[in-house]
């Protein structure tokens, strides 16, 4: 939870108070750009962006509670940003290597922790086919564990759309699994 | 299916168990404090400028005069727009004027009968419409044929024998015309 005192403080313009700001914020917003966009250093880009961002829009902020949810916010909105520039400069093929990637893991006895980089490839793979509704969707409930609800405020979506756009993620995930694996 | 299922399940186990661990983050702080510092900068550079060309904006009296000057201006638009309109629907007006006189007849009585006999009795109200102009020619054409034939009218007058004549004739004529 983020102190309320800070958050004053960065509206009154003190950057030193900002600065801890985005030592505690910046994690939370990179977890979900990079499951996003299967990319370190696009996921690094996107977080400065964002925290630049939340500087200059840092006098909405009403309560600390609803920090996260609006910092998210903004996080998601960047990422279907470059997620939209990403679609038009085409990826490179990651498929055969990835599906290889997933499927040795799969076979593993024990779930072991990924660096950065293995995880990238496998979200990148993983999530090649959904479109930026259903990977946001995909991302906010099944890796970062929020309920539908809060998916919802975060996105945008209603209620309804953030389940339908998550029960398609899910089918078209499982689909690939039966395809690759 | 439950293959399937179990998985997508282990992926996920996977996925939620790898998080994504930001290295470096006061490398990452000091990026950010130096976009916000670095994008003031320019603002401020670009509010200098904009002070430069616009400041005069800000000087007291300077405001007013330009607060006169839209006033004003958007006065004399109002009041441009209003004489304007009332010109058009004086425009309409007179083309009214125009019809009536051919339909209803002008205060002159020769006119009156004219159109009368132009319109035949026959024509609907409005079918017709005739430039001031064209209704000046009629006239002026029409007080012609008066004065040419005036001798022969005065002729006819003073005789009664023929005035006679001349009426039977007509009621004649008229009286072809109903058994037609």
């Amino acid at each position: 939870m983020i102190d309320l005192n800070i958050i004053e403080e960065c509206r009154k313009g003190n950057l030193s108070y900002f600065r801890e700001l985005v030592g505690i914020a910046s994690p939370f917003a990179f977890s979900v750009a990079f499951r996003m966009t299967g990319d370190e250093e696009q996921a690094k880009d996107i977080v400065q962006e964002t925290m630049v961002t939340m500087w200059t829009k840092i006098g909405k902020i009403r309560s600390a509670e609803n920090f996260k949810m609006w910092l998210y916010k903004i996080v998601i909105n960047k990422c279907y940003d470059q997620l939209r520039k990403k679609q038009k400069a085409r990826e490179h093929n990651v498929d055969e290597k990835g599906w290889a990637r997933i499927s040795n893991h799969i076979s593993e006895e024990f779930v072991s922790e990924m660096e950065n980089s293995e995880t990238a490839l496998i979200i990148k793979t993983l999530t090649k086919k959904l479109s930026p509704k259903q990977k946001a969707v995909f991302v906010l409930c099944d890796l970062e564990e929020m309920t539908p609800d809060e998916a919802s405020s975060i996105t945008g979506m209603s209620k309804s759309n953030v389940k339908a756009n998550l029960h398609y993620a899910r089918g078209k995930l499982k689909e690939m699994i039966k395809k690759h694996i | 299916m439950e293959s399937e299922e179990k998985k997508y399940q282990k992926i996920l186990n996977i996925l939620k168990k790898s998080k994504p661990d930001l290295q470096n983050t006061s490398e990452m702080e000091e990026n950010v404090i130096n976009m916000i510092l670095q994008k003031k900068r320019t603002k401020d550079r670009s509010y200098n400028i904009l002070d430069f060309i616009f400041g005069w904006v800000y000087v007291g009296w300077m405001r007013k005069a330009l607060i006169t000057a839209s006033i004003i201006i958007v006065v004399v638009f109002v009041y441009q727009q209003t004489v304007i309109l009332r010109r058009v629907s004086r425009l309409d007006n007179r083309t009214m004027i125009i019809e009536n006189q051919m339909f209803s007849g002008s205060k002159d009585e020769d006119g009156r009968i004219l159109f009368y006999r132009l319109s035949g009795q026959k024509l609907p109200a409005k079918s017709i419409i005739i430039s001031e102009k064209q209704l000046d020619q009629i006239m002026e054409s029409y007080n012609e044929l008066e004065e040419k034939y005036s001798d022969l009218i005065k002729l006819i007058e003073e005789d009664p024998e023929l005035k006679n004549y001349v009426e039977e004739k007509l009621s004649e004529k008229n009286r072809k015309k109903l058994n037609l």
